[in-house]
């Protein structure tokens, strides 16, 4: 059964690695999202939310 | 409640309204050739416009009669609702998961969940958006029609039948983009709506730390008085909203619901996917200031507050 369920999840992982590999190329993705400019608002949404959080505590 | 009579200047508003967001659903019609038109609106919206359906699909009926009468019961904690229960799920949606929903070029979250593991997994997520959103649905209506009684007095019926058949038949002609400027439009309205009620509030209560003063038991704090932890005998606790409804429910909600996502799956490119939930974030930080403040004077307020 052990063994059995080592399989199992080996074949999973395996096949959700080529999916990513398929439908979702990394690099490409950050290249092409620049995600360091929405990393950037999202710092500021997220202090903005810190401050009035602490504004209406 | 005593019923508002309409004059004829309201019901000119009405039939504008409803004859607006028909001409949309019909000059859409010709544009919705294919299947990635009419639910995707073919990947081709800005990201303000997909951020603001995001965040309007998200408001209704269901949010100006239940988040006002939450934060008359709860005061200021409702805000968490709006904070801590939305904007870390937000942002790890446009942040991590959006890149990931749109480049696999996928219409739907169940045919995601295909793709990336199997049939029944599609199938359950499915049948089980579905029974949400029968259920979601009917109390948004439900909602609708008891606020259209309530200052209209028209019949229960006739409410949810009208709303149900224009609905219906602008999202048949115009898809999801229909779907989409209908959204823009009624969350301009809701503003529109609740911005002046906001103002007369504030102004006649001399500010927002007056009518914050009037509430009891420190419920016009969002933080104050919370116990850490208190599982028992107590409303709301700090590690609950941390981790019950910010991590558990803020996610589960807010990276799945495909009634969200399916807006941000018409942004035109995955920078525009991403930034969809950044702009609902931004609406959403300051999205209280128009349903928690009124709650706030709801039964408690000196007389005079209002008009």
């Amino acid at each position: 059964m052990i063994v059995t369920c080592g399989v199992s999840a080996f074949t999973q992982a395996k096949q959700a690695a080529e999916l990513e590999g398929v439908v979702y190329s990394r690099s490409k993705a950050k290249s092409s999202t620049a995600l360091s400019g929405l990393w950037a608002i999202a710092v500021v949404i997220v202090l903005v939310c810190i401050a009035l959080n602490i504004w209406w505590r | 409640m005593s019923t508002t009579h309409l004059n004829i200047i309201d019901y000119a508003v009405l039939l504008g309204y409803f004859a607006l967001i028909l001409l949309i659903g019909l000059r859409l019609r010709r544009r919705m050739v294919s299947s990635s038109e009419y639910f995707q609106s073919g990947r081709s919206l800005p990201a303000l416009i997909t951020g603001i359906a995001f965040i309007a699909a998200n408001c209704g009926a269901l949010e100006i009669m239940g988040v006002v009468s939450m934060s008359a019961k709860y005061g200021a904690r409702a805000n968490q609702f709006y904070w801590l229960g939305a904007i870390p799920a937000i942002l790890f949606l446009g942040l991590f998961m959006m890149p990931i929903y749109y480049m696999s070029k996928v219409r739907s979250v169940p045919e995601f969940l295909k793709l990336r593991y199997n049939e029944a997994t599609r199938a359950l997520n499915a049948v089980c958006f579905a029974v949400l959103m029968i259920l979601t649905s009917g109390i948004s209506l439900y909602a609708m029609a008891i606020i259209m009684r309530s200052f209209l007095g028209w019949q229960f019926g006739t409410s949810v039948v009208l709303a149900a058949v224009f609905v219906f038949f602008y999202v048949a002609l115009g898809g999801l983009t229909a779907t989409i400027y209908n959204e823009v439009l009624q969350f301009a309205l809701i503003v529109a709506g609740l911005g002046p009620l906001i103002w007369i509030l504030v102004r006649n209560a001399h500010g927002i730390a007056n009518l914050r003063s009037h509430l009891p038991n420190d419920l016009g704090h969002t933080w104050k008085g919370l116990p850490l932890v208190q599982p028992f005998g107590s409303q709301m606790d700090v590690f609950g909203l941390v981790f019950g409804l910010g991590m558990v429910l803020g996610c589960g909600y807010w990276c799945t619901d495909f009634l969200l996502i399916q807006r941000a799956l018409a942004a035109r490119s995955v920078r525009d996917a991403s930034q969809t939930p950044l702009v609902a974030a931004v609406i959403k930080l300051f999205f209280p200031a128009l349903v928690v403040l009124p709650g706030h004077s709801t039964g408690r307020s000196p007389v005079g507050w209002y008009v």
